[in-house]
């Protein structure tokens, strides 16, 4: 009727992955619903666990749609290949909580706090929350990725692979939206004194 | 403001799920439609479900589920199935009444795609007592063979009920042996003639429970249910239409919901703009079972046994363990006495 | 029907007679129906591009507009071999089969896309 799509344009708007395809057989339960999703793929971590107090928290959101959310689901919840114990996400905690700024004076101030859907009406945000005990510049942040990506690639490279790309669903949306929030009754008063001499090392 | 919950959201739906008659040859006791040997004053013909399916095929739909009544009580039926089958992925249940061998070699020439056979019991005496007709059983056994027989993939359908649950097992034994890939255990829906004999039949949600910890299903063969950890809102992705072209969003929704007539509305003209539709398709739910959404991707469960025992639509599903808030299911609700 | 593939890039590929495609855009998927095997399936973006290409041409050119396509997305590209893979699970789904649409006796049916 109206808003045909082509293949091409579903490429551009979602990327090119495996082919997949595959019978879909509805289901009997539910009035022969569609099974568009996979059972078995549970909710990604419901609650933020801080320990110290935070200066500031990194907000990466992008809008994805409810594939693009699903499979980033997807991807926390699988269990690690190796069969040890944890899941994608944990290593992904693990780049952010101790990779980043790794060998300098920063090292430690990085916490991963989660991963969250949002769901909205049409679209669902997928938001990665990355808390700092002290606030840094844009510059040092930035530079704190590129050095642990580095040394996740050079040390592992399978499991750089694996967060690479989730980093790509993430990050390589065009409405991706990165946002610095200063949390300033965690470092100063509500003027924020503290803050006002600068970000700590810059 | 934003709501709390929020289901998938289709633009336009796939699949339709039609009730062809109100007509059947069985009088089963808990029957949601009241069903009559008969058909009911109203009921559209043939030639106007062709022009329907016609319509919803212009509309995206690529897969019909129709059920009764009987549809094998409506005359027609088949034709009707042979102008579907070659554009949607066609869907049948059945009681078995009608499903004899020249009715099902139509059938498999037709390419429908699954027969959903509904059991009652896993022996005659059982499943005939509350189809309300002596022989129902066989007939519904022979529907299965002779489907299997002509490589149809088959389901078998049981309603959870006194009588049925201590039978599960029984009954999945059954299906398997007589070739299903699946059976579907649905929950009993307070409609119809169920609503009058609702006592003697259902059953409190923690003896529910406790049937389907028990099944045993033998290898092979698929279960499905629709109970805790697995309380799906499918509303989000359902359209139905009753047996005079009424617009319900769902089967189990028909004593509660009317988009208008199919006649006179173009079926996606209701989905796309009737607020009460939106509203229920939406998720937007008081509260959401963590290990439901977390499996099923929406939320709140099934939003006409919500609706039935709380009468509001965003109210949590009675028949989810973490959501029944003390709803005891055995009894219903003074307003649907 | 058994499963042949093509073993030569020479080899003509086209959609199964009768297909209905039903693109979900929302759901990052296209729904096929065959109607011939009464089976319903779900392509991604991918899949459902190397089945939009498979017109009758050899496999080599419809390889080759598929590599175009992909070359002229943002983001990553899936692994070497992906079209292959693709066609494989296709034709073995019943989806694409071997020879031209003349050879054909129905044509795929029009997407329906609502």
């Amino acid at each position: 009727m109206t808003d045909r799509i082509t293949p091409r344009e579903l490429l551009a708007r979602l990327g090119a992955g495996e082919p997949q395809a595959g019978e879909i057989v509805s289901e009997v339960r539910t009035e022969a619903a569609l099974p568009f999703f996979h059972e078995g793929s549970g909710a990604p971590a419901g609650g933020i666990t801080v320990t110290g107090s935070l200066a500031a928290i990194v907000s990466v959101t992008a809008e994805l749609s409810w594939q693009g959310a699903a499979a980033v689901q997807d991807w926390l919840t699988d269990p690690l290949p190796d069969g040890s114990l944890g899941t994608n996400e944990t290593e992904l905690g693990e780049l952010i909580s101790e990779g980043l700024f790794a060998d300098s004076e920063l090292a430690g101030t990085a916490r991963y706090l989660g991963t969250f859907i949002v769901a909205g009406q049409a679209k669902r945000s997928v938001k990665l929350l990355i808390g700092l005990t002290r606030p840094v510049s844009e510059a040092q942040y930035a530079t704190a990725w590129a050095k642990a990506l580095a040394a996740a690639k050079g040390a592992d490279r399978a499991r750089f692979d694996r967060i690479r790309s989730v980093l790509a669903m993430l990050l390589d949306e065009e409405n991706v939206k990165v946002e610095r929030l200063l949390l300033l009754s965690g470092v100063g008063d509500l003027i924020g004194h503290s803050i006002a001499s600068g970000p700590a090392g810059g | 403001m934003q709501p709390a919950f929020a289901n998938p959201v289709l633009e336009t739906p796939p699949k339709i799920s039609i009730s062809i008659t109100e007509a059947c040859p069985h009088a089963c006791a808990h029957c949601y439609s009241d069903c009559a040997r008969a058909p009911k004053a109203g009921e559209l013909s043939i030639p106007a479900w062709r022009r329907v399916i016609d319509g919803l095929t212009e509309e995206g739909f690529i897969q019909a589920y129709f059920e009764g009544g009987e549809p094998f009580a409506k005359p027609g039926f088949l034709d009707l199935i042979e102008t579907t089958a070659p554009r949607m992925m066609t869907l049948v249940r059945t009681k078995g009444a009608g499903l004899d061998a020249a009715v099902a070699d139509r059938l498999a020439a037709a390419r429908v795609g699954r027969v959903l056979v509904d059991l009652m019991g896993a022996d005659a005496a059982t499943h005939d007592a509350t189809a309300g007709a002596a022989g129902a059983f066989d007939q519904a056994i022979a529907a299965i063979g002779h489907c299997v027989a002509r490589a149809i993939p088959v389901d078998v359908l049981v309603v959870l009920t006194r009588s049925t649950a201590p039978q599960l097992n029984a009954i999945l034994a059954l299906a398997h042996g007589l070739g299903a890939e699946r059976v579907g255990i649905l929950r009993l829906y307070p409609l119809g003639r169920a609503k009058a004999i609702w006592g003697g039949i259902a059953l409190p949600l923690a003896d529910q429970m406790a049937a389907l910890a028990a099944l045993a299903p033998p290898p092979g063969l698929k279960v499905m249910q629709s109970w805790h950890p697995r309380d799906q809102n499918c509303c989000w992705q359902a359209a139905a239409l009753n047996a005079f072209g009424d617009m319900i969003g769902c089967q189990y929704l028909r004593e509660y919901v009317n988009y208008g007539n199919i006649r006179d509305r173009p079926y996606l003209d209701a989905w796309r703009n009737d607020p009460l539709y939106k509203q229920i398709r939406s998720g937007n739910v008081e509260a959401s079972c963590p290990d439901c959404s977390g499996s099923q991707r929406s939320h709140g469960g099934c939003r006409s046994t919500a609706f039935a025992f709380h009468g509001r639509w965003e109210a949590p599903d009675p028949f989810d363990v973490t959501l029944n808030d003390g709803v005891d299911l055995a009894v219903l609700p003074d307003r649907l006495r | 029907m058994g499963l042949t593939l093509p073993s030569f890039p020479t080899d003509c590929v086209s959609a199964a007679p009768g297909l209905r495609l039903r693109p979900v855009p929302e759901m990052g998927t296209c729904l096929a129906y065959d109607p011939d095997r009464a089976r319903l399936h779900t392509l991604n973006p991918t899949a459902w591009l190397i089945l939009s290409l498979c017109d009758g041409r050899p496999r080599a050119a419809i390889a080759a507009e598929f590599a175009t396509t992909l070359r002229g997305l943002a983001g990553p590209a899936p692994e070497q071999g992906a079209f292959s893979r693709g066609l494989a699970r296709l034709m073995s789904l019943g989806l694409v089969i071997t020879g031209s649409p003349q050879t054909r006796s129905s044509s795929p049916q029009k997407e329906t896309a609502p």
